[in-house]
C-alpha cells in the first residue's frame, strides 16, 4: 500500500516543512510521464476530425467563433488565415504525437499547450469545453514537469535504454529523479476541478431531485448512452446516483491523499468516469481524467504494480519471454547527424508544409473542383412556409412527461415502476411535468373497465413544482380486473395507464355469474 | 528548477484555481475575463426539457430559399453525431456560418438569411423499446419552430428576438393575472444597449404586452 500523505499528516508541528516536503520531494517521475504518454492521444483523436475543417471554424477564411468575444474583448488575440491556421493546427497534432512518445518533450509540449490553447478559444461553439480547459492546465503542467525523464525517446537518447533498465523497483536502476510539484500540482488541478464542480451541483435546486438528470440522460447532444436512456425512466437511481457524485466531488480534495480514502475516491472517480460514457455518451471527457489519474500514483504504487507484473511473467515465464523477443532492442545512436531540437524544428517545418499542402489538395470548399464551386440547395418551400409560422402554444402532451405508477417513494419518486396490485394494496401514481408550464389543475381518476370513474384526485401542480403525487387504497370492495388511471389537465384527457387489479387475501368471495 | 521560482508558480497557480472557486461560489465576477473560463468549473449548468437544433436558411431575392448550414461541403460533427450549428446556444454564430457559405459558393444574390430554431419535447428522444414501455400513447412529437435571427443579404441585422424556450418561459411568468395588468398599466419601452461589436445583434428584445394575451406555455391542448 502507497505511503503517500497529506501535507497534514507529514507533521501538523512544521507545516512549512511539511508543505515543502510535500511539494518538493524527489522521485522518478512515472506517473506524469504515463499521463504524457496517453493524454496527448485523447487530444489528438480529438483534434484531428477538426483538422479537416480547419479553415472553416479556425480561420479568418472561415467562420469563427472566439471566446474572448462573449467575454466583450473582441480582437484579445490575432486571428489568421487559412493557410496560416493549416500549419498550426498540423503542428499542434505533430507536437502531440512528438510529446506522448517524448522526443524534445518539453519543446512538444509548450507548443502544443500553446496551439492547443489557441486553437480551442478560437471556436465556442465546436472546439472549446470544460474539458479542454482541463487539457490546457494538465499540457500546461505537463510541460513544466520531467515528465520526458523516463519512458521517452529522450530518456532513450540519453542512454536509458531497456537492457539498463527494467522495472521501477529494481535495485539496479537509477531513473533520474525530480521534484514531486508538477505532479501535486496536476492532483490539485483535478481536485479543484471536482470540488468546483460539486459547488455547481450544489447550486442547482433541482439537480437533486433528480428532474435535471432526467433531461440530461435524453439528451441527444453526445454520442448514443442506451444505459442514460434507460436510467432516465428510473429517477430514484438517478437521485442515489447524485448524491454519491456530489459527496465523491466535494470530499475528493479532502480524502484522496492517504489510505482508504485514496483507494475509494479513486475508484468512484474511475467508476464515475466511465458511467459517463455510458450513461451520457462522453468520451474524450473521461479519457482525459483517466489519464489524469496517474498523477495520483506515487513511485512507491509503480513498484508494488512492476513486483505483480513481475510475478505475473515469472509465472508465465514462457509466453513472456516470446513476448520479450518480439519487442525491439533498438540502441540509442551512437552519433547523430543533427541535434535533436534542431531535428525537431526542421521537422516541425516539413510537417506544416506537408499539412497545408494536403488541405490545399483536399480543397475544403470545393473552389477548385472540375465542375465548378458548390452551389447552394434548395429548400422545400412548403418546409419552409411550416418553419415560418409562429410557434403554436405548448401542447399538453409534452408538459406532461409521464405518469409513473408503483407502491412505493424513495427521494419523492416511484421506486419500480408496477401495473399489477392486490385489492388492498396501496397504489401511487406520480406525474412528472416539464417546465416551463403554468399553474395547473391535473386529476389522475380511477376509471374501471367500463370507463366509470370508480376514485377521484386532483391536485394544484404550481408552475415552479415538476412531480404531483396521488395516492390511492384500492379497497377490497373493488372487482378484480383491469383498470385505468386517466389523467387530465383540467377537463382534458392527457394520458392513462392500465392498472390490473388481483383479488387480495381480504377480497370477498363472490359466486361466479350464471352464464 | 529554482525552488524560488517554482514556489511562485506553486503559489500563483493555487491562487487562480482557489480564486475561480471562490467566485463560482459566490457567482460574482465568473465573466469579467475569457481567462476566468479556465478557473469557473460549471459543467453541470442544468439541461433544458426541449431538445433544439437550428436551421440556418437563405431567402435569395428570386423568392427561393436555400440551405445555408449545413454548407454543401458538409459539416463537423464537434462532440456526437450532429452538426456544429447545433451546439450554438443562442443562434448567432450561425449568421456568421451563413455568410461563409455564401463566400465560398455560387449562388443567387440575397434577400434575407433566417436563423429558425427547432425545438421538441426531449421525452421523445427516447428509442421506441422504451417508449413502448412506459407510454401507451403514439410517439408523436410536436415541433416548435421560431424564428430567432432575420439579416439582410447584407449582413443588416433585421431581427433578433431570444430563444423559444426563453419566451415560453417569460410567457408563464406572465400569466399572473396581476403582473398582466402591471404589463397593461406600464409604458411599453425599447432596451437600447451600446454595443461594443458593431456588428452584434441586441440579446433583448421588447415584450409585447398584447403576446401575453395568448394562451401560456402548457394550455395548447
Amino acid at each position: 500500500m502507497s505511503t503517500e500523505t497529506s501535507p497534514a499528516s507529514l507533521g501538523l508541528r512544521n507545516p512549512i516543512q511539511a508543505t515543502s516536503r510535500f511539494f518538493h520531494a524527489t522521485e522518478a517521475p512515472y506517473g506524469m510521464a504515463l499521463i504524457r504518454i496517453f493524454l496527448p492521444w485523447t487530444l489528438f483523436f480529438t483534434h484531428i476530425g477538426r483538422w479537416f475543417y480547419t479553415r472553416e471554424i479556425f480561420s479568418t477564411d472561415g467562420a469563427t467563433t472566439p471566446l474572448w468575444n462573449a467575454y466583450g474583448y473582441h480582437g484579445l488575440l490575432p486571428e489568421f488565415n487559412g493557410e496560416v491556421m493549416v500549419a498550426l493546427h498540423t503542428l499542434l497534432l505533430f507536437c502531440l504525437v512528438t510529446a506522448s512518445i517524448g522526443w524534445c518533450t518539453r519543446i512538444s509540449l509548450v507548443v502544443s499547450t500553446i496551439l492547443f490553447t489557441y486553437t480551442n478559444l478560437l471556436d465556442c461553439i465546436g472546439t472549446i469545453a470544460k474539458y479542454s480547459c482541463i487539457a490546457t492546465h494538465a499540457l500546461l503542467i505537463l510541460s513544466m514537469s520531467r515528465c520526458g525523464d523516463v519512458w521517452s525517446v529522450d530518456a532513450w537518447l540519453k542512454g536509458w535504454s531497456r537492457r539498463e533498465n527494467h522495472w521501477p523497483g529494481e535495485a539496479r536502476i537509477a531513473w533520474p529523479k525530480s521534484e514531486a510539484w508538477a505532479r501535486r500540482l496536476m492532483q490539485l488541478c483535478l481536485a479543484y476541478v471536482y470540488f468546483g464542480a460539486g459547488v455547481t451541483k450544489l447550486k442547482t435546486t433541482e439537480f437533486f431531485s433528480g428532474n435535471q438528470l432526467v433531461s440530461w440522460m435524453i439528451t441527444n447532444v453526445n454520442f448514443e448512452h442506451s444505459l442514460g436512456e434507460f436510467f432516465a425512466m428510473h429517477p430514484a437511481l438517478l437521485i442515489v446516483m447524485a448524491y454519491i457524485t456530489v459527496v465523491w466531488e466535494i470530499t475528493f480534495p479532502f480524502v484522496i491523499w492517504a489510505g482508504w480514502g485514496r483507494i475509494v475516491a479513486l475508484t468512484i472517480g474511475v467508476g464515475f468516469h466511465i458511467s459517463t460514457y455510458f450513461l451520457l455518451g462522453l468520451t474524450t471527457f473521461p479519457a482525459l481524467c483517466l489519464s489524469m489519474y496517474f498523477a495520483y500514483l506515487d513511485e512507491n504504487d509503480f513498484r508494488l504494480i512492476a513486483h505483480a507484473m513481475r510475478k505475473v511473467a515469472r509465472k508465465h515465464k514462457e509466453m513472456w519471454n516470446r513476448v520479450a523477443a518480439l519487442w525491439p532492442r533498438l540502441n540509442p545512436p551512437q552519433r547523430a547527424w543533427l541535434p535533436a531540437p534542431a531535428a525537431m524544428v526542421l521537422a516541425c517545418c516539413g510537417v506544416a508544409v506537408a499539412g497545408v499542402g494536403l488541405e490545399h489538395y483536399i480543397d475544403p470548399y470545393g473552389e477548385r473542383r472540375p465542375e465548378g464551386r458548390h452551389t447552394l440547395k434548395e429548400m422545400d418551400p412548403e418546409f419552409v412556409a411550416e418553419m415560418m409560422r409562429p410557434a403554436p402554444p405548448i401542447k399538453d402532451k409534452d408538459v406532461f412527461f409521464s405518469l409513473d405508477v408503483g407502491s412505493f417513494l424513495a427521494g419523492n419518486v416511484i421506486l419500480q415502476q408496477q401495473t399489477t396490485f392486490k385489492a388492498g394494496d396501496k397504489a401511487i401514481a406520480q406525474v412528472f411535468t416539464v417546465t416551463p408550464h403554468v399553474d395547473m389543475l391535473v386529476s389522475c381518476d380511477l376509471h374501471d373497465s367500463e370507463d366509470r370513474v370508480v376514485h377521484r384526485s386532483s391536485t394544484i401542480i404550481g408552475r415552479e413544482v415538476q412531480r404531483g403525487t396521488f395516492t390511492y387504497q384500492l379497497g377490497t370492495s373493488l372487482e378484480p380486473g383491469t383498470y385505468y388511471l386517466v389523467l387530465k389537465n383540467g377537463s382534458t384527457e392527457i394520458t392513462r395507464r392500465e392498472l390490473n387489479i388481483l383479488p387480495g387475501p381480504d377480497s370477498p368471495v363472490r359466486a361466479p355469474l350464471a352464464q | 528548477m529554482k525552488r524560488w521560482l517554482v514556489n511562485t508558480i506553486l503559489v500563483v497557480y493555487i491562487g487562480a484555481f482557489s480564486w475561480g472557486i471562490l467566485c463560482h461560489g459566490m457567482s460574482t465576477l465568473t465573466g469579467t475575463h475569457p481567462a476566468m473560463y479556465f478557473f469557473v468549473w460549471d459543467m453541470f449548468c442544468g439541461w433544458a426539457n426541449y431538445e433544439k437544433r437550428n436551421f440556418v436558411i437563405g431567402e435569395g431575392v428570386s423568392g427561393t430559399f436555400y440551405e445555408l448550414d449545413p454548407p454543401p461541403w458538409g459539416e463537423m460533427h464537434p462532440f456526437g453525431r450532429i452538426g456544429r450549428r447545433h451546439y450554438d446556444v443562442s443562434g448567432i454564430t450561425c449568421v456568421k456560418s451563413a455568410f461563409n457559405t455564401l463566400r465560398h459558393t455560387d449562388h443567387e444574390p440575397m434577400a434575407r438569411i433566417y436563423v429558425i430554431e427547432q425545438n421538441w419535447s426531449k421525452k421523445y428522444n427516447l428509442p421506441d423499446s422504451l417508449w413502448y414501455m412506459y407510454f401507451s400513447d403514439r410517439k408523436d412529437p410536436t415541433l416548435y419552430y421560431h424564428v430567432q435571427y432575420v439579416v439582410n443579404g447584407d449582413g443588416t441585422p433585421i431581427e433578433a428576438s431570444p430563444g423559444w424556450l426563453q419566451i415560453q418561459q417569460q410567457l408563464v411568468q406572465a400569466s399572473n393575472p396581476r403582473v398582466q395588468a402591471e404589463l397593461q398599466r406600464s409604458m411599453p419601452f425599447m432596451m437600447i444597449e451600446k454595443q461594443s461589436n458593431p456588428s452584434a445583434m441586441p440579446s433583448n428584445a421588447f415584450l409585447n404586452p398584447a403576446l401575453v394575451q395568448q394562451p401560456s406555455a402548457g394550455t395548447g391542448n
